[in-house]
């Protein structure tokens, strides 16, 4: 855990510096696999900037509204350098809202736009992971395994490194296959069934997640749901045609 | 590829299996809360003096909220959030808000912090960290760092940097000065 970096007189946040490069990632990332889906590349990289802004703008604006009390009595606060005053669900709807706003506009097929951004979907997962790790949250439940880390006072699961691992092997995956011919939509949905499988695997052994009734952790719920729509889901997309 | 009936087949294993450990792997019940600098924990111990030599704890505000603002004098970012602090604190003291603003004094000058007391009218208890030794024990790697504790002494919210706006601090603090 590493929330902080100090270099010479100046202490960096770490996740925010992971979000930054790892944004950076995502963008060249997506430029690239659209350029090899037939797609304009420079198009592309525009739209997941853009989506990338809108979701800061929109988390800031969430948190506002959540808060809106304190912030009829100081509305400046808005425009703050107040790292903390970002809510990260309004800031993932918002980008996504704008995203799919402006890649509908280009009237591209949809799974190979999907396709396109599969590589960002699992660097978004290692970016988020690896987020946790440096600030410590999402950790595990505490542990005897050899490879437990010290962490908030015990030996616990290293959660977030588990996410990040099958964010990489995502990633793999995706590298190996991304110019192989095979039905549009095959990458995308490849990627989020190895995230969906991590998640439901790997937060079996978190301590902090949103807790269902009887103690039924959401995002485990919510990746077996997920896993059952892609194999459902599957075969309907192999008379997809696909750019070239 | 699959065919119709072998899907059926693999979509009830996964059902069957995902299900089993969703529910072996259910978080325990009996979670002991342990002391820790993070939110959800017992926040770690304070026991510190003040500028005039009095010792301060944190125990003695069980009941309260607190925050528990770590700062220097030549921080720019923690001087800018003083008065918002101070502000905070006039107004909400009497709903049970304490503030604890500890100073990183093994990196500062006493001298400093007592004239940085006097220039903004600082009213709230400023404890001087000599050793720093709290500083560690809390984690502290920048300035400001700002932890927000429940009435029942657990860190709710760990606010890193700064200078915080009173929209943010007090949306941090008012659900917990409602709570009981």
């Amino acid at each position: 855990m590493l929330p902080v970096v100090n270099i010479g007189p100046f202490a960096l946040y770490t996740p925010g510096l992971i979000f930054l490069l790892g944004s950076w990632l995502i963008v060249q990332a997506v430029r690239r696999a659209a350029f090899t889906q037939g797609l304009d590349g420079e198009r592309m990289e525009i739209i997941v900037v853009i989506v990338l802004v809108s979701g800061i703008i929109g988390a800031r604006v969430g948190y506002a509204l959540a808060a809106w009390p304190a912030y009829v009595n100081d509305p400046w606060a808005f425009l703050s350098r107040d790292l903390q005053a970002f809510s990260l669900p309004y800031g993932i709807v918002t980008g996504v809202i704008v995203g799919s706003w402006q890649l509908w506009r280009q009237r591209w097929p949809l799974w190979v736009v999907l396709d396109t951004l599969a590589p960002g979907v699992a660097l978004a997962a290692l970016t988020y992971a690896l987020m946790q790790f440096a600030s410590g949250d999402g950790y595990g439940l505490p542990s005897t395994v050899p490879w437990a880390i010290p962490l908030w006072g015990e030996y616990r699961h290293p959660t977030q490194l588990y996410a990040a691992l099958t964010a990489l092997i995502a990633l793999i995956v995706w590298r190996k296959n991304y110019r192989k011919p095979q039905p549009a939509g095959s990458l995308f949905l490849n990627v989020c069934a190895i995230l969906a499988a991590g998640t439901l695997i790997g937060n079996g052994f978190s301590a902090a997640d949103w807790l269902l009734p009887g103690r039924v952790r959401a995002s485990q719920v919510i990746a077996l749901a997920v896993l059952i729509l892609i194999i459902w889901v599957r075969p309907k997309i192999t008379l997809q045609p696909k750019i070239q | 590829m699959l065919t119709g009936i072998r899907r059926e087949w693999l979509i009830a294993t996964l059902i069957m299996s995902g299900v089993s450990w969703i529910l072996i792997s259910r978080p325990p019940d009996n979670h002991t809360m342990s002391v820790s600098p993070r939110a959800g924990f017992i926040a770690p111990a304070i026991v510190l003096p003040q500028l005039d030599g009095e010792l301060v704890s944190l125990d003695a505000f069980k009941g309260q909220v607190v925050i528990v603002n770590f700062w220097a004098s030549w921080c720019g970012p923690c001087r800018a959030e003083m008065p918002t602090l101070e502000r905070l604190y006039q107004i909400e003291q009497t709903r049970g808000l304490t503030v604890l603003a500890v100073n990183s004094t093994f990196q500062d000058d006493q001298t400093n912090v007592a004239q940085m007391r006097r220039d903004l009218g600082l009213s709230f208890p400023i404890l001087l960290d000599y050793e720093g030794t709290v500083g560690h024990r809390y984690g502290v790697r920048m300035l400001p760092t700002t932890f927000i504790i429940d009435r029942q002494g657990v860190i709710r919210q760990v606010l890193f940097g700064g200078p915080l706006s009173e929209a943010s601090l007090r949306n941090a603090v008012e659900p917990l000065l409602r709570e009981e």
